[in-house]
Formats: C-alpha cells, sequence, structure tokens
C-alpha cells in the first residue's frame, strides 16, 4: 500500500499545491519526492478535468433532497488502472486530492485532517499568506506566487502523511 | 450490492442501452442521459492518457497496448474485461459506478448501491487506526465483474446474434430487456 502523490486546487481550478512522493529509498527517513514541480503540468490539468466531470456526474445522478442528512452526494474516491484517486473539497470549493494504490479504500479521514489541521493551521490562519493564490493570469512559469510555499505547511503534512501505517 | 442503473455505450460514446433496474437515482432526459454517457466516455479516454504520467511512473507496462497479441499466442482471450488503464469505477456517498469494456470497445456500465463497509469522515484519534478497511473495494469491483460477465454473455446471444439489430444503434430488444431483468432479480 502506498500514497502516491497529493494536490491541492483552488476554486479557480489552479493546482496551488502537488507533493509527489517517491518510494524507492524507505532507509532514510528525509522526505523523498518533488515538492511544486508539476502544478501546470498535463497530469494536474487531466486529473482536475476528470474530478470536474466526475463530479457533476454524482450530483446529477442523485440528487438531495431525498437523504437531507448529506449536503450533496459527494464524489469519494475513483480508481484508474492500478490508481485510486481520493477526493474531498471543502466548502470554499478547495479541492483535496490524494493519489494511492487501489489497496487503500478510504482516505475521506486523512484529507479531512490535512484540510481541517494542516491546511487551516497553517494557511488559512498564517497572514502572511494570501487569499488567494493566483491573482492574476500573467503570473510567468516557475513564479512562486502562485504556490503555497509554505515551509510549516510543507513539512507538518509530509510528516504525517509519512507517518501513516500504509503510506 | 444492489443494482440501480444498467448502461450500455457504442464505441464512439454513444448510449445504446439505458434500464434502471432498481430505483435509486435520478430520473433525468433522454438528453441528460446522452451528455452523461459521453461524459463518462470522454473521461474514460482521459484516464487512460492520464494513467502513466501520474508520478512520473510507467507502471502499466503496455499491458493495454494490443490485447489481441495475447490471443495470437494463446490463442484466446483469458479475461473479457479489456479495461486495463481506464476508469475502472467511481465510488460516492450514494452510489458506485463501475465500468467494463469489451474487446470491441462497447462500454458496460452498471451504478449499483455504496458499498456499507465502507466508512466516512471520522475524527483521528490514533494514526493507526486510519484505516479499518481495506480491499473492500476491490471486493466490490471483483463482485461487478461478475456482474459485468453475465451481463456479456446476455448481450452476445440476444443483441449480437438478433439478425434485425444493427450494431452501435440503441438496443430496442425485448428479449435483451427481460433477460437483464432476470439477470439482476
Amino acid at each position: 500500500m502506498a500514497i502516491y502523490s497529493f494536490f491541492i486546487f483552488d476554486r479557480h481550478c489552479n493546482c496551488i499545491y502537488n507533493r509527489e512522493f517517491t518510494h524507492l529509498d524507505h532507509t532514510n527517513g528525509t522526505s523523498v519526492g518533488q515538492v511544486n514541480r508539476n502544478n501546470d503540468s498535463n497530469t494536474s490539468k487531466l486529473l482536475f478535468g476528470i474530478l470536474y466531470s466526475l463530479k457533476t456526474i454524482s450530483s446529477k445522478l442523485i440528487d438531495s433532497e431525498e437523504s437531507e442528512s448529506i449536503i450533496s452526494n459527494a464524489l469519494k474516491s475513483f480508481t484508474i488502472g492500478n490508481y485510486r484517486i481520493h477526493y474531498l473539497e471543502s466548502l470554499t470549493r478547495l479541492k483535496f486530492v490524494l493519489v494511492s494504490d487501489n489497496d487503500i479504500d478510504n482516505l475521506q479521514t486523512v484529507l479531512w485532517e490535512l484540510y481541517s489541521n494542516y491546511f487551516i493551521r497553517n494557511v488559512v490562519q498564517n497572514s502572511l499568506s494570501p487569499v488567494e493564490f493566483k491573482q492574476s493570469d500573467d503570473i510567468k512559469e516557475n513564479e512562486t506566487s502562485g504556490k503555497i510555499n509554505n515551509s510549516n505547511f510543507i513539512n507538518e503534512t509530509d510528516d504525517f502523511l509519512q507517518s501513516l501505517p500504509f503510506f | 450490492m444492489k443494482v440501480y442503473s444498467i448502461y450500455i455505450l457504442n464505441k464512439a460514446g454513444g448510449l445504446i442501452y439505458q434500464n434502471d433496474v432498481n430505483a435509486g437515482l435520478n430520473k433525468l432526459s433522454a438528453n441528460d442521459y446522452l451528455v452523461l454517457a459521453g461524459t463518462l466516455h470522454g473521461v474514460h479516454a482521459i484516464s487512460a492518457r492520464l494513467n502513466p504520467t501520474i508520478n512520473g511512473k510507467d507502471t502499466t507496462s503496455e499491458a493495454n497496448a494490443s490485447p489481441n497479441a495475447q490471443i495470437l499466442t494463446t490463442g484466446r482471450f483469458q479475461d473479457s474485461n479489456g479495461n486495463r488503464s481506464g476508469l475502472h469505477s467511481i465510488e460516492t456517498d450514494l452510489f458506485n459506478l463501475y465500468v467494463f469494456q469489451s474487446l470491441t470497445g462497447i462500454k458496460f456500465i452498471v451504478i449499483t448501491s455504496p458499498n456499507p463497509v465502507v466508512y466516512n469522515i471520522q475524527t483521528v484519534k490514533k494514526r493507526e487506526d486510519v484505516i479499518a478497511s481495506k480491499g473492500e473495494l476491490n471486493k466490490s469491483y471483483e463482485e461487478a465483474n461478475g456482474v459485468f460477465k453475465q451481463l456479456y454473455v446476455i448481450y452476445s446471444d440476444y443483441v449480437m446474434k438478433d439478425p434485425f439489430y444493427s450494431l452501435d444503434m440503441p438496443i430496442k430488444s425485448h428479449l435483451f430487456d427481460a433477460k437483464v431483468k432476470e439477470l439482476i432479480s
């Protein structure tokens, strides 16, 4: 069982955080992988497109009137080949996405923890971090302002994810 | 696992059969069903593109490249499900959706009730017991595959062997309808 990567998309469809884990090196404890390398890559764009379409489908097929306890029929996960993609959307329409292998059934708890604990504390309550990550379209590639570069957030989420038994 | 609906898509993504065998889903307009089918077809195609590039790893080893190669070497095709790298399943709070693709590109889509074992949001008390279930979704995928195989047999027998059926056109066979109903109940 393994977690491969972690994405955050904001409500303007931008990938504001992207963390990829490499599982080659288990012996040393340092985090391996890449942070914020592929935010504008085709992978993250395709992933967002799939999420968006599936979300529309799931809300269309069952509406919430019958089941009042659930606000809307939320997409939880989907499987592509050998990968399972877990999805959580906050009320502010921030999308949290974890890619894992398909032995892991449900990471809603983990996603909620990432949002409610780490994201809220380190990004939302951080007065130095911007409210909207991409203010304009003409931010050049590899510029830092469109992404979460908060080292506390990166380190704490890394520690949290890597401490999970199925990482 | 209770089956809500069965859809069949032709290889171009058009909806050729739609049957709500059990109540549970919204009734949509005919146009909405076509849009739905088209969207799923598109997502399936995008997924196949996305799959090897996630994490920059090429793990699929092109099992998808030519399923025919297997037929040539072994004389028969092992698994009727040709869906290797595309979208397999979707899990939401209120339903699960499974996709099966035949060698000829026909997609069978089944929407079922969600797996009751897979729980929802809980607060993390101890990191060790975050995951209570593993492999449950794979089990229900296998279960859905059983339904697909039987459905494929019925499709071959009562649609493909129907002399009045023209390929890629909507299926309007009462016999097929009856057999699907029989399979589900």
